[in-house]
C-alpha cells in the first residue's frame, strides 16, 4: 500500500452556518467525537481519502468572531493562528452573507491557506439570491466554492480546492482588510517593528499580532512580551494608542470592530442581489405563532409534554424487549457457568448492572431524537427565547430549561448539556439543581411505595406532587446560588434566532447518535464498573457458616419424602432467599446500613432502608431491587409481593413512605451521573459541595416531611 | 378697513368656515357651518349674528349666508395666514401635512401681519440662498426623522432604528459588537418574548434575541414611524 500524505484541514465557521452538517457529509463514516483538551467543549474528528491524500478533517467549534472571550474562540483562535491546520475551509451561510463574512474577516487576518466554502447554495439559488463569486473571491482573496451539505452538491469540488491550495497550484492574491486610514498609519509602523523579529513572524502573521495589540488582546500581548522587539513595542504602544483613542474619538478595539464589519457589509453589497428585501418569510411566519404572545407558553408547554409522551410511551416496549433479553441472556450465562462466585458476579453483578443501564437506551434515544429535532429545527433556539424571563427571575440562564427538562429523563446526559452555558456560575448553579429534576430510574421506587401505602385514586396525584416538589426545590436552591456562591453577572442572553429549517433524517438520526453513544460510553463504563463493586459489597464477606447451615436445611428438604416436588422446591426456594437476606445483613452493605442506622432514624428509616438507599448510590433503580432482596423475596421484578409485604411490616407507615419518597427523590443521583458530574464540573470541591447539599437537603426535608406527615395520619 | 376690525379666535374660525362654504357652493347655510365646524345649532345662530353686527357678513334667519366685502377681505387674510404658516411648517421644517394643517389652525389667530411676511421671505432665503436650497431642507428633513437617541428596550415591536453606540463594556459590549451591532447599522424590533423579556431584533438579515437588560446598553436613533 502506497503511504498517504495528510493534509489538515480545519473547518471554521459561525454557529448555524451548517459546519457539522457539512462535516458530516464529507466524513460522515469516519467520525470521532472527543473533548477539547481541559474543556467541555466536544471535538469533531473525522477523515475521508481524496485523490492520493487522506484529508483529515477538524470540526471548530461554532463561533461569531475569534476574539477570546469564550473557550470556543480560544480553540479555534489557537488552531488557526498556531498553524495547526494545513488548510482552513470557512463555512459561511450563503443566505445570511454579511453576518457570516464577519468572522472571514478575522480568518483572513490569521493569513492561513484558506477557502470559502458558501453553504446552502441549494437555498440560496431557491431564494433567487444572486452572488457573483468572481467578486467575491477578489474582494476576500480567498477562494469561494457553493456547496449544500444537505443535497450534497459541491464537495468534489471544495475537496479539490483543498488539494490544489496545499499543493500551491492555485492561489487568489490577497488583499488586506483595509482599515481606517488612522488606524493603517499606525499598523504599518506596528507590523515594521514585529517584522524584525523573523522567527516570531514565520510563526504568526505580523499583520495579526499588529491588529491585535491594538485590540488589546491578551494573548498577542504574551506573545509579544517573549519576543526580543517588546522593549520596542513597549515604548511606543501606549502613546500609538492614546493617540489613536484622540483621534477616532472611541476605543480603539470597538473602531476596529466597525471597520471589519464595514468591510463585511461591503463585500454583502458588493456582490449579492436579493429580489425581495422585505419579504415576510417561512420563519416569520411560523414565528408569529410559535412566539406569539398568548400561544408562545402553551405551545412550548404542549412541545415539552410531547416529547417526554413519545419518550416514555414508545419507549417501554423496547425497553421490555431489552429487559427480557438481559434476563434471557442471565438465564443462559447461569446455565453455562457453574454455580458459585463467578456466576454470581457476571449474572448479578455485571448482567444485572450493566442490563439496568442499557434498559434505558430507548428512552434515552427517543429523548435525543426529540430534542436534536428541536435543535437542528430552529425550535430549541425559540424555547430558551420563550422561558428565558422566568428561568432569569430564578437566577438561571434560558439554555438552563434544555439541561433541566433532560433531567427527568436521566441527570447522566443534563450535566452534558450544560455545556451550552458558557458563564460558568450558571453551568454550576444549573448542574446543581439537576439532581432534583426527578429522573427515570426513581420512578419505581415512588410506584413502589405509593402503591403499598396510598389508595390507588391518589397514586397520579400524589407522583405528581412528587415531580413538582422536586422543582420547587431545584427552584428555590437555583435563587440560593445564584444569590451566594454563584454569585455575580450572569450570561448574556444574545443569541441568534436561527432561520427554521427542516433537517435531514440522516443528521437528526447523527446527532441522536452521538449523544446517545457518549451516554452510553460514559454511563457503560462507569455502571460496569459500579456494578461490580456493589456487588462486592453485598455478598462479601461471605458468612461460610449460615451457608452451611442453610446448604444443610435445604438439602433436609430436598429429602423431604412426604412433601410433593413443587412443595419442595417452594420450601428450597423460600430457605434460600431467607439465606440471601441473612448475607446481605452479613455483607459490607448490611453492615454500612447498620452503622447509618442512627443518622436516618429521625426519618423513620430502619438498617434496611439504610441498605437500600446506600445501594441506590449506585443506581435509583436498584433501591427497589435491594429492597426485594432485603425481604427476602429475591427477584425484584414481583413488586406486588413486595408492596403486600411492605404494607403489611408493622415498622412501616404512609408518613414513613412520605418521608422515603422525599429522601430518594433529592438525595445525591447515581455513581454514574456523579462521575459525569464531576468531569463537567471540574473540580473535586464542587462535587463535593454538590453531594453535601443534595444530601443535606435531602434530609432535612425528608425530616420536615415525616414529622408533618406523622402529625396528620 | 380690516385693520380696524377685531373679532375673537373663534369667530375668525367662522369667518374662514364660510368663506371656503361660498368658495365651494356660492353661498352657505347655517347647517353646513354647523357640519363643518362640528358644533351645535344654536352656537353656529349667536356667532352668526356678531359677526352680521360687524359688517361682516349678511345675514338674516331662515336665510343663506354671504360674505360682505369687508368679510371677504378678512377672510382671505385668515386664509392667508393659515397657508402661509402651514406650507412653512411642510416646506421647511418637514412636517406632514395633517400635523402642520392643525397646528396652522391654531397659530393662525395670533401671528402678526410682520411676522407672517418673515416667515415667507424665510421660505424663499432658503431656497435660494448659497448654503441652503433645497439639499440643505432634505438634509434637515432626514435630521428631524432621526428621533432623539434612546435605548433600544425603549423601543417597541415594530420601531426601526440605527445603532448609534454599545454603552457596556467588557464581555457583553464584545457579544454585542460581535453579533454586528456597531454604530450604523439599521435594525428592526420583530417582537417580544411571550412573558415580556428577552427582545427579537432583525439585524444584517439574521435574527437576534438579547434581554432588556442588554438592550438597555444600546443606544439607538429611532427612525419616526413604521
Amino acid at each position: 500500500m502506497k503511504a498517504q500524505k495528510e493534509i489538515i484541514v480545519a473547518l471554521a465557521g459561525n454557529p448555524n452556518s451548517g459546519k457539522t452538517s457539512l462535516f458530516n457529509a464529507i466524513a460522515g463514516t469516519h467520525l470521532k467525537v472527543g473533548n477539547w483538551p481541559g474543556v467541555t467543549v466536544e471535538k469533531y474528528e473525522g477523515y475521508v481519502d481524496y485523490k492520493e491524500y487522506r484529508i483529515r478533517l477538524v470540526d471548530l467549534p461554532g463561533t461569531y468572531s475569534i476574539n477570546a472571550y469564550s473557550p470556543e474562540e480560544i480553540i479555534a483562535r489557537d488552531f488557526i493562528a498556531g498553524k495547526k491546520a494545513d488548510i482552513v475551509v470557512n463555512v459561511v451561510d450563503g443566505t445570511s452573507l454579511e453576518r457570516n463574512l464577519y468572522l472571514t474577516t478575522q480568518l483572513l487576518e490569521l493569513d492561513p491557506k484558506m477557502v470559502v466554502a458558501l453553504n446552502m447554495y441549494d437555498e440560496v439559488e431557491k431564494l433567487k439570491i444572486a452572488i457573483d463569486f468572481k467578486m467575491l473571491q477578489k474582494l476576500l482573496g480567498s477562494h469561494v466554492v457553493p456547496v449544500s451539505a444537505v443535497k450534497k452538491t459541491g464537495i468534489e469540488a471544495l475537496l479539490d480546492h483543498v488539494v490544489r491550495i496545499y499543493e500551491n497550484k492555485i492561489a487568489v492574491p490577497r488583499d488586506k482588510i483595509s482599515y481606517s486610514e488612522e488606524i493603517e498609519e499606525e499598523l504599518t509602523e506596528l507590523q515594521g517593528l514585529i517584522e524584525t523579529d523573523i522567527p516570531l513572524s514565520a510563526k504568526f502573521s505580523p499583520r495579526w499580532l499588529a491588529v491585535k495589540l491594538l485590540e488589546n488582546d491578551q494573548f498577542a500581548y504574551s506573545l509579544a512580551k517573549e519576543s526580543p522587539v517588546w522593549v520596542r513595542l513597549e515604548n511606543k504602544l501606549p502613546g500609538i494608542l492614546n493617540t489613536l483613542e484622540g483621534r477616532l474619538k472611541e476605543r480603539v478595539a470597538q473602531h476596529i470592530a466597525e471597520d471589519r464589519h464595514a468591510f463585511a457589509r461591503g463585500a454583502y453589497k458588493e456582490t449579492v442581489k436579493t429580489e425581495h428585501e422585505e419579504k415576510k418569510t417561512i420563519t416569520d411566519h411560523i414565528d408569529s405563532v410559535v412566539l406569539n404572545r398568548f400561544l408562545g407558553v402553551p405551545l412550548f408547554l404542549f412541545i415539552m409534554w410531547l416529547i417526554f409522551q413519545i419518550t416514555f410511551t414508545f419507549g417501554e416496549v423496547p425497553m421490555g424487549w431489552l429487559e427480557s433479553f438481559f434476563a434471557f441472556l442471565g438465564d443462559k450465562v447461569s446455565a453455562l457457568l457453574p454455580e458459585g462466585v463467578l456466576r454470581s458476579l457476571v449474572v448479578d453483578g455485571i448482567i444485572a448492572g450493566v442490563g439496568g443501564v442499557v434498559g434505558f437506551l430507548p428512552n434515552i434515544l427517543l429523548l435525543f431524537l426529540g430534542l436534536s429535532f428541536l435543535e437542528s429545527t430552529g425550535y430549541m433556539a425559540r424555547a430558551a427565547f420563550v422561558v428565558d424571563r422566568a428561568f432569569h427571575k430564578i437566577g438561571l440562564h434560558g439554555k438552563s430549561f434544555i439541561p433541566m427538562v433532560t433531567g427527568f429523563g436521566c441527570s447522566v446526559p443534563a450535566f452534558m448539556a450544560c455545556r451550552t452555558l458558557k458563564n460558568r456560575g450558571d453551568r454550576l448553579a444549573t448542574m446543581m439543581v439537576i439532581p432534583f429534576m426527578s429522573c427515570g430510574a426513581k420512578l419505581p421506587v415512588y410506584i413502589l411505595l405509593i402503591g403499598a401505602f396510598f389508595p390507588a385514586s391518589m397514586s397520579a396525584n400524589l407522583l405528581f406532587a412528587v415531580y413538582m416538589f422536586g422543582i420547587i426545590v431545584a427552584v428555590l436552591s437555583a435563587k440560593l446560588f445564584k444569590s451566594t456562591i454563584f454569585k455575580g453577572r450572569s450570561e448574556p442572553f444574545v443569541m441568534e434566532l436561527p432561520v427554521y429549517r427542516l433537517p435531514t433524517l440522516r443528521s437528526v438520526l447523527m446527532q441522536m447518535w452521538i449523544k446517545a453513544w457518549m451516554y452510553l460510553k460514559k454511563a457503560g463504563t462507569v455502571i460496569l464498573a459500579v456494578s461490580i463493586v456493589v456487588w462486592l459489597v453485598c455478598n462479601f464477606p461471605v458468612n461460610g457458616k449460615l451457608n452451611l447451615e442453610y446448604g444443610a436445611r435445604i438439602e433436609a428438604v430436598k429429602q423431604d419424602k412426604k412433601a410433593t416436588d413443587a412443595e419442595k422446591a417452594e420450601a428450597a426456594a423460600a430457605l434460600e432467599n431467607e439465606l440471601a437476606a441473612s448475607q446481605l445483613e452479613y455483607s459490607f452493605a448490611g453492615r454500612t446500613g447498620k452503622v447509618i442506622e442512627p443518622f436516618i432514624k429521625p426519618l423513620g428509616f430502619d438498617w434496611r432502608l439504610g441498605v437500600a438507599l446506600t445501594a441506590g448510590f449506585a443506581a435509583k433503580e436498584v433501591v427497589v431491587a435491594t429492597m426485594g432482596t432485603i425481604y427476602a423475596l429475591g427477584e425484584a421484578g414481583e413488586n406486588e409481593s413486595l408492596t403486600a409485604r411492605l404494607r403489611n411490616d408493622p415498622a412501616y407507615n404512609p408518613a414513613i413512605a412520605l418521608a422515603l419518597i422525599v429522601f430518594v427523590l433529592l438525595y445525591v443521583p447515581c455513581l454514574s451521573a456523579t462521575s459525569v458530574f464531576h468531569q463537567e464540573g471540574g473540580e473535586l470541591k464542587i462535587t463535593l459541595f454538590y453531594i453535601g447539599y443534595t444530601m443535606v437537603t435531602a434530609w432535612l426535608l425528608s425530616f420536615a416531611v415525616y414529622k408533618v406527615a406523622s402529625a396528620f395520619i | 378697513m380690516t385693520d380696524a376690525i377685531h373679532i375673537s379666535a373663534s369667530l375668525e374660525d367662522y369667518i374662514e368656515a364660510i368663506f371656503h362654504i361660498v368658495q365651494e357652493k356660492q353661498a352657505a347655510k347655517p347647517r353646513d357651518l354647523a357640519e363643518r365646524m362640528k358644533v351645535a345649532g344654536s352656537s353656529v345662530t349667536g356667532a352668526l349674528k356678531m359677526l352680521a353686527d360687524k359688517a361682516l357678513i349678511n345675514y338674516t334667519p331662515y336665510d343663506i349666508i354671504t360674505l360682505t366685502p369687508a368679510g371677504k377681505a378678512y377672510a382671505e387674510d385668515v386664509v392667508r395666514r393659515h397657508e402661509v404658516l402651514r406650507d412653512f411648517f411642510v416646506n421647511v421644517l418637514a412636517v406632514d401635512y395633517k400635523a402642520a394643517d392643525e397646528a396652522a389652525c391654531g397659530m393662525e389667530h395670533s401671528v402678526s401681519k410682520v411676522i407672517l411676511e418673515r416667515l415667507v421671505r424665510f421660505a424663499e432665503f432658503v431656497e435660494v440662498s448659497p448654503c441652503g436650497g433645497k439639499d440643505w431642507i432634505s438634509g434637515f428633513r432626514d435630521h428631524c426623522e432621526r428621533n432623539a437617541i434612546m435605548k433600544m428596550s425603549e423601543l417597541k415591536p415594530g420601531d426601526k432604528g440605527v445603532i448609534a453606540a454599545v454603552t457596556a463594556q467588557g464581555e457583553i459590549a464584545q457579544r454585542l459588537v460581535d453579533m454586528g451591532l456597531v454604530k450604523g447599522t439599521p435594525f428592526k424590533v420583530l417582537r417580544k418574548a411571550p412573558l415580556g423579556d428577552p427582545l427579537e431584533i432583525q439585524i444584517r438579515g439574521f435574527l437576534l434575541a438579547l434581554r432588556k437588560q442588554e438592550a438597555e446598553c444600546v443606544s439607538v436613533e429611532k427612525k419616526a414611524g413604521k
